[in-house]
């Protein structure tokens, strides 16, 4: 509603009014450090991302040099073991754990630590790793087309929460289903985009039901592989990913909340005021598979026809097509 | 003969004044308004022959001593209103006489029109005090043949606004809301019409405007910055007057008159908008969305003897705008009554009763199918008062109290369909008590220093039945870290507030031209409109102060020096303020405000302090009068928080989004031939704070731009000059139907100011673009007409 009454005034005044793209005095700011890191309690390798922010000119791509590469990153528990991660050479600014035995585990503490090139040294708060009960179910169901988008599947899961805790939840899902990349169709993988963030207070307890995670769009008669991970975090991490998605979502006009940062969870340890943007989230996380056998009426011309006019905006997808089926569906 | 001329005469001379000596007689008068019996202070009393005067007392009373049974002449003249003349006058004994005097404006005389009297800026113990002169809004310069109360009062020192078509007035480096605005004593939550661009209240029926920017009365509280007092017009005694304009947004009708002579008089104001034609000129995509606007004043004075007398005020202003993509609705309404007995128990003393009731509701409406939706949030206010004045030549006693009743329901959204989707939300209703009592003597000690000193006690109750939540102590509130949730009961108090609230002026008279004049005020405010957009928005809502948001409390000192030249022609004057706010709502970075049920966890409490300095200088008479009004004011923000990462920018002051340091005001009317007036306006003004993005950032594949300091750059500054001609078709003073035509050029120059500074994301890439409103001039045609 608020971006309605930006729309409504530019346009009530666009008769007298005028818009026109302004290039702001750039400003050249102290770059903040950017962490983007995820431990979680199923699988090795770890990743961490730092980047720096860079200068904002209207128009203008953020160049991707920005990244941090040579910093020292480290994650410890509060066991006393501790791992340091490697960086990827073909992946700037981005830093991995090798060890194998390094693996996150459900009631212990973990701390990121970094010290970027310039000496800077960077510590995230001590972050517990809580289990995430499992998902109970994943199922999909068939929704017709509309003006937007091609018949396909909706995809929700059901779990319990448990009622003894303060839970909060995050959902990412990716799939795979067929397209038509010229031919022959390949199997071309998507994601949710969606931040899909759940806090328990309203439902503490009871069953997170058909929560909905993730449309898997039919081009095609074949097969759709799905795979849902459920992430369990902090309270801050929670917080953050709200921040997080309220900042994506705004349009910048007086009529908007006031902008403001995003403040993560990972200080400089020399300097309180020097929050680092980004998250260092540990999370327990479990994930459920889910094939879906289109029913038969579906043919392939059928299809074909009805996702006819949506095939064109996801043509950039086909990128990442493969001939092969993936695999880990069977 | 002729050489006993001179000394016979001068014999006879000498014997009148030796008669008239031995057999003089008091004669004693009062002058007071026709309209509704208020004494007129100052009005002077010219006795023909002898060419002497008197000037009436703050009662309106005089004294004279004449010689009895001699015809004399009386001229009894008062600054706004119509001379009196009594041109046979014997004296045969002591006598007394009551003067009543008409004011000009009822009988719309334009010309020479003052509300003021000419030396009051130097004079009155008051200071910060801004009287608008109604009249003459219709020979400044509008935007869109609309004239406007807000957007005059913005010409002058100390008055701003966050930008054009923004809602409200920013006094003195306050808040909008921090402003008291009174319309009959009833105040109003809401001040605008189509989104802010033009003030709701019409000017037509209006018939005195008075800004407090400091120095507030001790009968007023409740807000910290500044008291708007409107009052309306009671209607013609004589006959029916119709009057009226048409304009290209709006038309407005104005009919007054007697409904039982020279007791019972009525004054009812309309006007009505039609926006809708600029929307059809729209791309076909947004032509079905719809505007429209209107207002009513009503008012019945009753004067029941000499002694008392009645009025009845009522008020409604509606907004409703659909926008047809959204297919959303939106609709304002603001309505007030009031009743107010005033009584006169002898010459010295009277008091006044009043009733108030004043109600603001907004409303959205979604009308997407199986979207469908209502939110509605509301304010009421109920209030009884008395006020006691006993006035005396040399002391002014005043003494009063009042009690408040307040409701708020910040928020009620319910599925307005079976079919609906949305979920019925809402907040809880809000309930609060306030009263207070004050005193307030002006004491008069000598010519050259005048003393005004006011104490005002307030206390409030949050009160039940409402739940309150707790939050687990030593981190940042949020909803996650509630622990406990309290129920209290139907009026049960839950937090409780208030103080004494000492309000103090003083004048010192430097000759008859000049004075100094010092003031300090302490305010507090209990209400606070939650709004996180740079501009008033409709999806603003109110909240009451509770266990969590205290009230907002300020000091503020100002100083003044006032000097007339030319007898008066030309008014100067340097006031220098500042102002110190403390538990001023600020919002949490990101914050969620609509329809959450535990606000207390997006709001932060914070310092605020303004300063500045205004300088004014007016010409009040002759052909060219005018103000040039220059402001240097300040007005920042620091926010109060343990947690470091709650802090805003972190914990350093910080501008308001309204803080404008520089402001420069021309306004000038030049006579130019019988009833011809050329108008002038210039406006210059430092862009408002903004908060652009200082760099972005990549993020889970996203780029994000990041905003790291509130409100650390500023949009460009603002230029204006406007131009009109007014054409009043009267020939003589008192012809009594005539018209008014208003020509307007709004931004001459054609600028393109700039209305806001925006961002748009397409792909992975920001862009910035500037908004600009008036881009261009905007001419405009006005008619009024009085028959």
């Amino acid at each position: 509603m608020k971006k309605s009454f930006s729309i409504f005034i530019l346009l009530f005044f666009a008769l007298i009014g005028c818009v026109e793209e302004i290039k702001l005095p750039l400003r050249d700011p102290q770059p903040q450090l950017v962490v983007e890191g995820l431990l979680t309690d199923d699988r090795v390798p770890y990743e961490v991302k730092l980047s720096y922010t860079g200068v904002f000119a209207s128009g203008r791509f953020l160049p991707s040099r920005l990244t941090v590469n040579g910093a020292l990153v480290r994650i410890s528990d509060d066991k006393g073991n501790a791992t340091t991660l490697d960086q990827d050479l073909l992946d700037p600014g981005t830093y991995r754990s090798t060890d194998p035995d390094f693996v996150g585990i459900a009631g212990r503490t973990y701390t990121l630590t970094v010290i970027t090139p310039d000496e800077k040294k960077y510590a995230s708060k001590p972050q517990r790793l809580d289990a995430v009960p499992p998902i109970s179910r994943v199922y999909a169901e068939f929704t017709e087309r509309t003006r937007a988008r091609p018949d396909g599947y909706e995809i929700y899961l059901d779990t319990q929460d448990p009622a003894e805790t303060a839970n909060y939840y995050r959902w990412t899902a990716y799939g795979f289903s067929n397209r038509p990349c010229g031919n022959p169709y390949l199997w071309v993988p998507f994601f949710s985009k969606n931040i899909n963030v759940l806090n328990d207070q309203n439902i503490n307890g009871k069953e997170v039901k058909r929560r909905n995670v993730l449309f898997s769009a039919m081009y095609g008669s074949g097969l759709h592989f799905i795979e849902v991970a459920q992430y369990g975090m902090s309270r801050e991490a929670f917080q953050f990913w709200q921040l997080y998605n309220e900042q994506l979502s705004r349009t910048g006009s007086i009529l908007d909340p006031l902008p403001a940062p995003i403040k993560g969870n990972v200080i400089n340890a020399d300097n309180p005021q020097d929050i680092a943007l980004g998250f260092f989230q540990v999370s327990g996380v479990s994930r459920r598979k889910l094939k879906i056998t289109p029913d038969g009426k579906f043919s392939q011309a059928y299809v074909t026809d009805r996702a006819q006019t949506f095939v064109k905006a996801t043509n950039d997808l086909c990128r990442n097509g493969q001939q092969t089926r993936p695999r880990g569906w069977d | 003969m002729t050489k006993y001329r001179l000394p016979t005469l001068l014999f006879v001379l000498v014997l009148l004044t030796q008669i008239a000596f031995c057999q003089r007689f008091v004669l004693k008068g009062r002058v007071f308004d026709a309209a509704n019996q208020v004494p007129i202070q100052n009005a002077t009393v010219l006795v023909r022959v002898l060419d002497v005067t008197v000037k009436t007392d703050s009662l309106g009373e005089f004294r004279l001593t004449l010689g009895g049974k001699v015809l004399y002449g009386l001229v009894v003249t008062a600054e706004g209103y119509r001379t009196a003349y009594f041109p046979n006058v014997i004296l045969m004994g002591d006598g007394n006489m009551d003067i009543p005097l008409k004011t000009l404006a009822q009988d719309l005389d334009e010309v020479t029109v003052r509300e003021r009297k000419a030396d009051q800026n130097v004079r009155d113990v008051r200071m910060g005090t801004i009287q608008l002169n109604i009249q003459q809004l219709k020979r400044i310069p509008v935007v869109l043949g609309e004239p406007d109360i807000l957007k005059a009062l913005t010409l002058q020192p100390g008055v701003g606004t966050v930008g054009e078509g923004a809602g409200g007035l920013n006094v003195r480096g306050g808040r909008t809301d921090q402003n008291l605005v009174l319309l009959d004593g009833a105040p109003l939550f809401n001040t605008s019409h189509l989104l802010g661009f033009f003030a709701n209240v019409n000017p037509d029926v209006v018939q005195s405007v008075t800004l407090f920017k400091g120095g507030m009365p001790a009968m007023y509280g409740g807000r910290l910055s500044a008291l708007l007092n409107m009052t309306t017009k009671t209607g013609n005694t004589e006959k029916l007057r119709v009057s009226g304009g048409i304009g290209p947004i709006s038309s407005r009708l104005l009919l007054e008159g007697p409904i039982l002579k020279n007791k019972i008089t009525y004054a009812l104001g309309a006007r009505v908008a039609y926006p809708n034609w600029i929307i059809r000129r729209l791309p076909e995509r947004y032509r079905n969305s719809e505007a429209f606007f209107y207002d009513f004043n009503g008012r019945v004075q009753y004067r029941i003897n000499d002694r008392h007398s009645l009025a009845l005020a009522s008020y409604r202003s509606v907004d409703r705008f659909k926008f047809s993509v959204e297919d959303t609705a939106y609709n304002w309404v603001s309505q007030t009554a009031s009743v107010q007995w005033n009584s006169l128990l002898s010459k010295k003393l009277s008091f006044s009763v009043n009733a108030i009731y004043s109600n603001f509701k907004s409303d959205i409406n979604g009308q997407q199918r199986a979207n469908e939706f209502r939110v509605r949030s509301d304010i009421m206010h109920r209030e009884l008062r008395t006020d006691w004045l006993y006035n005396t030549q040399k002391i002014r006693f005043e003494a009063g109290a009042n009690y408040i009743l307040h409701q708020v329901q910040p928020g009620l959204q319910t599925p307005t369909s079976d079919s609906s989707n949305v979920i019925a939300r809402s907040t809880q209703t809000e309930m609060a008590r306030e009263w207070a009592t004050y005193l307030q003597t002006e004491w008069t000690i000598s010519d050259a220093l005048t003393l005004q000193a006011g104490l005002r006690y307030v206390r409030y109750q949050n009160v039940g039945a409402r739940t309150v939540s707790s939050y687990e102590p030593g981190v940042p509130r949020r909803p996650e870290t509630e622990t406990d949730a309290r129920q209290f009961a139907q009026g049960q108090v839950i937090a409780s507030y208030g103080g004494f609230e000492p309000r103090a002026s003083l004048r010192l008279g430097l000759g008859q031209q000049s004075s100094v004049k010092l003031s300090y005020n302490r305010t507090r405010q209990f209400l606070h409109l939650i709004s996180n957009t740079t501009a008033i928005s409709p999806i603003d809502f109110w909240k009451l102060s509770d266990s969590y948001i205290p009230p907002q409390v300020a000091d503020q000192i100002a100083l003044g020096l006032f000097r007339n030249f030319k007898e008066n022609t030309f008014e100067t004057s340097i006031e220098v303020f500042y102002k110190d706010i403390s538990n001023l709502v600020e919002y949490k970075d990101g914050a969620s405000l609509l329809l959450n049920p535990r606000i207390e966890t997006d709001l932060l409490p914070a310092k605020g302090k303004a300063y500045g300095f205004e300088l004014s200088l007016q010409k009040t008479q002759g052909k060219l009068t005018g103000q040039i009004a220059y402001t240097y004011s300040r007005s920042l923000v620091q926010v109060q928080t343990p947690f470091a990462s709650e802090l805003i920018n972190n914990g350093a002051w910080y501008p308001a989004t309204f803080d404008r340091p520089h402001n420069l005001a021309v306004s000038l009317q030049q006579l130019v031939g019988t009833g011809v007036f050329l108008g002038f306006n210039f406006v210059y003004t430092t862009g408002r704070p903004a908060t652009f993005p200082d760099g972005q950032y990549r993020l889970y594949n996203s780029i994000v731009p990041n905003y790291s300091l509130r409100n650390s750059d500023r949009i460009p500054d603002y230029i204006r000059a406007d131009l009109s001609l007014s054409i009043d078709t009267r020939k003589v003073r008192t012809q009594k139907k005539y018209n008014v035509w208003n020509i307007s050029l709004y931004n001459l120059l054609g600028r393109p100011n700039p209305y806001s500074i925006y961002f748009t994301r397409a792909n992975t890439v920001l862009r910035s673009y500037r908004l600009s409103v008036f881009a261009r001039i905007i001419p405009s045609l006005t008619y009024n007409f009085y028959f």
